[in-house]
């Protein structure tokens, strides 16, 4: 869906994209990650073809930025992370317009602005003016307006920026169905949270450099080398801790209150063994899990010390 | 829009590859409300106050010379002529206010990049503006027809030449819209684009004036006491516009200051209105019978032809001209006065409207 190769882009002397390569298959929901000004809103504003990158090239749904914008316009769908609305409008005026600068047929569009008001919870307000939305409902607005010409990609820039936890956990519900209805999404933000539970892809990214992509899981492993692994046992901690270390198999392993933490670096499927081994050496295993995947802690490890 | 079986967008979009959706969408914005009836409202009460006293002028001098207020017969003509110049100066004073922000306001919004991103095209985005600023230059020249109606019931001036006069004045309301939509293309705040629209209209304007008073000048020596039509006419198109908007900021300053939203834009609509009373009023009806005055010592057609007002000024008072020093008849002057300057600027439009969907093109990748 979306091919990144050597993007980049420079005002003056600051680099605000540099050399980014990444992909984006069909039906992925893609995190981008990073602090403010690192080059998120560049990197999503040339893949909407509104920014000429300096170097590199970029295909979306196998139309080029340069050579074929037209063709990226109609499959994107762009949300701005920093929209404006028009004043004396109504909501269905507002995605009217929409409908017909993306060349909707006049017949197919009160149908298709129904359908959307819908999905987005604002049919009660079809005919309120746009200016009185609250701002919740101004997102759900830009974001009806972004999906109306049915785009196979979304390019949703810090779509929950500025809302109360509320109206972000509505947004994100949104996203979420979006997703289950097979449309690719490239969604932006700082705000960790909002992504673990969308994203199965993320890129990190900071001072314009992409820093790492992949899956969640695959970035945590690549990081930690193994799969990380929490193993309580009712007593004989220390004892438990020695065996495992002992084990070729198991590196790092640390002792807090409880818990054994614990890296995995053998074989995924036989992930068991050490269980098996474990329960066989007669230590009481309370539980053996590995440890989610946690997004935001991810994040710290791999920005730590880049930013300050 | 919908007439079943025949459908504008449908038939817009596939003769002319043109989406009118922009244009639709503004008309939806900038008529919604009191806000366009109010201005219809009182540019139609501007207009019938300019005739009312403009013929109260006529029978006062009337009066006061001959002793019976009724001694022209042809009122009509003078009224009209002033009627047609304060549109003049109102239609410059105007439109650039509504042409010069169709772009910059949308980048002052935000909402120009998610037009960007959409699939119009840079000429539906720049033509559809146009259209609705024109349509609106339309709407207030109609509303000041009923008043050219009565102005041609007191005799002096004849359908043809209200027609002709009105022509031309749509042409120059195109020219003010092109060039104020070229600026909005490249500045990037609205008040900016407005004051160089202005400034670029009195340097316009001026530059045909000041070079026939030159002339003159040097061929009469300068203790000649000057009252050349076209200074009079740089006089009604640029100063006018320099008056109003000056009255329009003093106004502003003392109407403008509620501590609500509707009440600052209350105020500055009625600072817009006494701004476009004083227009209407000094430079219409005051400056005409100078005008006349002015005409019979005058001369250098060429550059008048060569100035925006010229097919309003040579199409009122070509009998002035006819009788002086031309071979030609009244309706022939007419309306070689009108197809050179309206085919002048029509043409100056024109190219400022390629220019601006060109512009608008080549910043694409800059917003």
């Amino acid at each position: 869906m979306i091919h990144v190769q050597g993007l980049t882009k420079r005002y003056g002397n600051i680099t605000a994209a540099n050399d980014l390569t990444f992909s984006v298959e069909a039906g992925d929901a893609f995190g981008f990650i990073g602090p403010n000004g690192a080059g998120k809103t560049t990197t999503i504003r040339m893949l909407a073809a509104l920014l000429k990158p300096d170097e590199g090239t970029a295909t979306i749904n196998g139309y080029d930025v340069l050579q074929e914008p037209e063709g990226v316009r109609a499959s994107v769908g762009y949300m701005p992370d920093f929209f404006g609305v028009y004043e004396d409008m109504k909501v269905w005026e507002y995605l009217d317009f929409f409908a017909a600068a993306y060349r909707v047929a006049w017949r197919r569009r009160p149908a298709l602005i129904r359908d959307v008001l819908e999905l987005t919870d604002l049919s009660a307000k079809r005919d309120t003016y746009v200016d009185a939305l609250s701002r919740g409902m101004k997102q759900r607005l830009c974001l009806a307006k972004t999906i109306i010409h049915d785009p196979d990609l979304l390019l949703l820039d810090e779509p929950a920026s500025g809302l109360d936890p509320r109206a972000r956990i509505e947004i994100r519900e949104l996203l979420q169905q979006l997703c289950s209805m097979g449309k690719t999404i490239l969604i932006s933000s700082h705000i960790l949270p909002e992504l673990g539970d969308l994203c199965n892809k993320i890129g990190i990214i900071e001072q314009g450099k992409l820093l790492m992509v992949g899956a969640v899981e695959d970035i945590w492993q690549q990081l930690e080398g193994g799969t990380q692994l929490v193993i309580v046992v009712h007593d004989r901690q220390q004892e438990a801790s020695d065996f495992l270390a002992a084990r070729p198999d198991i590196a790092d392993v640390e002792l807090e209150e409880n818990a054994l933490h614990a890296v995995y670096r053998g074989d995924p499927d036989a992930q068991s063994a050490v269980l098996t081994a474990l329960v066989e050496s007669g230590f009481r295993v309370t539980s053996f899990a590995e440890r989610e995947t946690d997004l935001e802690s991810l994040y710290m490890r791999l920005t730590r010390g880049i930013v300050s | 829009m919908r007439v079943p079986g025949l459908n504008i967008e449908d038939t817009l979009k596939r003769c002319f590859h043109f989406n009118p959706c922009i244009a639709v969408h503004e008309l939806r914005m900038r008529m919604r409300g009191a806000r366009p009836f109010v201005v219809l409202f009182f540019y139609a009460l501007l207009a019938a106050a300019t005739v009312l006293i403009t013929l109260a002028v006529i029978s006062l001098q009337s009066s006061y010379y001959y002793g019976t207020p009724d001694t022209d017969p042809t009122p009509g003509r003078p009224a009209f002529a002033a009627l047609a110049f304060s549109q003049l100066a109102l239609i410059l004073f105007v439109i650039p206010a509504y042409a010069a922000g169709a772009i910059t306001m949308e980048r002052e919004k935000h909402t120009l990049e998610m037009l960007r991103g959409t699939l119009l095209s840079p000429a539906d985005v720049v033509t559809g503006k146009l259209v609705v600023v024109l349509a609106f230059g339309v709407l207030l020249l109609l509303t000041s027809a009923p008043v050219a109606a009565w102005c041609m019931m007191l005799r002096g001036i004849s359908p043809a030449e209200v027609a002709l006069t009105y022509s031309s004045l749509l042409i120059i309301a195109l020219w003010v819209a092109t060039l104020g939509m070229l600026f909005s293309v490249l500045l990037k705040r609205t008040t900016a684009a407005i004051v160089a629209t202005y400034i670029t209209v009195v340097v316009w304007c001026g530059v045909p004036a000041l070079l026939s008073a030159l002339v003159h000048n040097l061929a009469r020596g300068w203790s000649y006491v000057y009252a050349n039509l076209l200074t009079l006419s740089f006089l009604v198109m640029t100063v006018g516009t320099v008056f109003g908007w000056l009255v329009f900021l003093i106004c502003r300053m003392y109407a403008a200051r509620g501590s609500t939203r509707s009440a600052t834009r209350a105020g500055t609509l009625v600072s817009a209105l006494i701004a476009c009373a004083s227009v209407t009023l000094v430079f219409g009806v005051l400056l005409v019978p100078l005008f006349e005055a002015g005409l019979t010592g005058s001369g250098a057609r060429a550059t008048l032809v060569a100035a925006p007002y010229g097919g309003p000024v040579l199409i009122l008072f070509a009998e002035d001209f006819v009788a002086s020093r031309s071979r030609m008849t009244v309706p022939e002057t007419q309306l070689i006065a009108c197809a050179v300057t309206g085919g002048i600027y029509l043409i100056i439009a024109i190219f400022f409207w390629i220019r601006s969907i060109v512009l608008f093109e080549e910043r694409k990748w800059a917003v």
